[in-house]
């Protein structure tokens, strides 16, 4: 099964999974919309059918008959954590197509082929920041420089921040693998590091 | 932005509102309740309405009074038990409204829109522009030429957009961007770059170990909810490891209000390594 989408670089995700932070905000388990981890569902209650999902109002008659996320994850890449698709898979091995520009159908991605480490406290490993997984899917200004600046020194990011689904916690959590998966970030061992052996997280 | 709000609502609801017509026989008379009730909220309480209400737009208002005459008659048929009828009259209503919406503010939803976007993409430009002068910098290239072609793009972006020709202003700004994005990626193709971690002071890392600690005591509460009552004992276990956590993170603000922030950082150490524990009894994997 291949997706097709028509807006913009989040929508094969989007059709299923939560794309209006608003509308999520009154979704599941949201009785403090700031409560932590409002965005994200227990495993029990992901991919729920639109009716169910907290997102879309049940009482429309049109809900019943939109597609269930299961049904539309499938036959893509599985993955153990958060919508249970490995979407960085699934975007390389040609299972889906984000389209790259919504004017032009024929625009493709410049991949930006470069890691950032960025040093952790303790024996977690550090956290290995891929450029190349995100900017397969996505464009620079997606991120830059409203969730970061561009320039050293100028993030400071605090894993509470992104719990709270600020910072990387605008797509991990909600569209792209949740944080509680944090060997898929905290990917490069200390001992490693002096090594310069970086191993792309995101995968 | 209620506008556009409205209006995505709209269109997304076009779909499921007029799916492929079933044979005549087959109109499902519950659903057609259903849609009665959509089409009524649609034309007289929706945000749609009340658009329709506030722009005083005649076109618009004269839809509006055309989709409620459809609806009525839908009504009609519906009484006399005509279901492939009142459906179609009732998806015809549907349209009218989608029309008198567009004739209510269409043009100022397209201009908003655009305009946002221009602003957005300008404050990208804006930001990558100049970290490719630092990049070059740090690479000791002489880019000076290429920023000083960049400045003047954006200037004439700037400049279409004022004189109110946002599509060509666009265009220039996006060739600009586009230029900036390539010159990065070939500066940048394969490396790596390491943020190292250095605090000014003790009491920064006393805020960064507070943050850690807060990190874990966050997941713990998540994965501990999920897995409440699945295993008594483990519980107990897990919530031993709680208190102790608790108490020593307790007595470690009692030692950064003393502006001991050093004894705070050690304290705050071993009570996260108690979460941590705590967590991978849980069963979460947590690398290190």
């Amino acid at each position: 099964m291949k997706h097709r989408t028509l807006a913009g670089r989040f929508v094969a995700a989007a059709a299923t999974v939560v794309i209006c932070a608003g509308a999520a905000a009154t979704g599941l388990g949201a009785a403090d919309p700031n409560s932590f981890n409002r965005l994200l569902a227990s495993p029990s209650e992901r991919n729920a059918p639109p009716t169910l999902d907290g997102i879309h109002d049940p009482q429309n008659p049109g809900t019943a008959l939109l597609q269930s996320p299961k049904a539309a994850f499938e036959l893509l890449p599985k993955s153990p954590g958060g919508n249970y698709v490995n979407w960085v898979k699934a975007v390389q091995e040609d299972k889906i197509q984000p389209r790259y520009d919504r004017l032009d159908a024929n625009a493709k991605p410049i991949p930006l082929d470069m890691n950032i480490v960025r040093e952790v406290k303790g024996s977690m490993p550090d956290v290995v920041y891929p450029h190349k997984q995100h900017t397969e899917w996505l464009d620079c200004a997606n991120c830059h420089p409203s969730l970061f600046v561009p320039k050293k020194g100028a993030n400071p990011i605090s894993m509470a921040e992104i719990l709270l689904g600020q910072k990387c916690g605008v797509c991990h959590g909600k569209v792209a693998f949740p944080v509680t998966e944090c060997a898929r970030c905290h990917s490069l061992p200390k001992q490693k590091k002096d090594q310069q052996a970086v191993a792309p997280a995101g995968k | 932005m209620d506008t556009r709000r409205t209006l995505l609502c709209l269109l997304g609801a076009a779909w499921v509102l007029f799916p492929p017509a079933l044979p005549a026989q087959e109109v499902d008379r519950a659903a057609l309740l259903l849609q009665v009730d959509f089409v009524h909220k649609l034309i007289e309480e929706s945000s749609a309405a009340k658009q329709v209400e506030e722009a005083g737009i005649p076109e618009a208002a004269e839809l509006r009074a055309t989709a409620r005459e459809l609806y009525e008659q839908a009504q009609q048929e519906l009484k006399a038990e005509a279901l492939p009828a009142a459906k179609a009259l009732l998806d015809s209503a549907t349209k009218k409204m989608f029309e008198a919406v567009r004739a209510a503010g269409k043009d100022e939803v397209v201009a908003e829109k655009r305009g946002v976007d221009f602003d957005n993409r300008l404050a990208s430009l804006d930001a990558l522009v100049k970290a490719l002068g630092e990049i070059s910098k740090e690479k000791g290239k002489d880019s000076a030429a290429l920023l000083a072609q960049l400045a003047e793009q954006r200037a004439s972006a700037v400049s279409l957009r004022t004189s109110g020709d946002l599509g060509k202003a666009r265009t220039v700004l996006d060739g600009a961007y586009q230029q900036t994005r390539q010159s990065i990626e070939e500066l940048r193709r394969g490396d790596t770059l390491v943020r190292s971690l250095n605090f000014a002071s003790k009491k920064e890392e006393y805020a960064y170990e507070l943050d850690r600690n807060d990190t874990h005591r966050m997941l713990l509460e998540v994965l501990s909810k999920e897995r409440s009552g699945e295993d008594k004992g483990l519980e107990e276990m897990v919530q031993k490891l709680v208190a102790t956590a608790n108490e020593k993170r307790s007595q470690a603000e009692h030692e950064a209000s003393m502006q001991r922030f050093e004894n705070g950082i050690a304290l705050l150490e071993e009570a996260t390594t108690q979460l941590i524990r705590a967590l991978r009894l849980s069963g979460t994997y947590i690398p290190g």
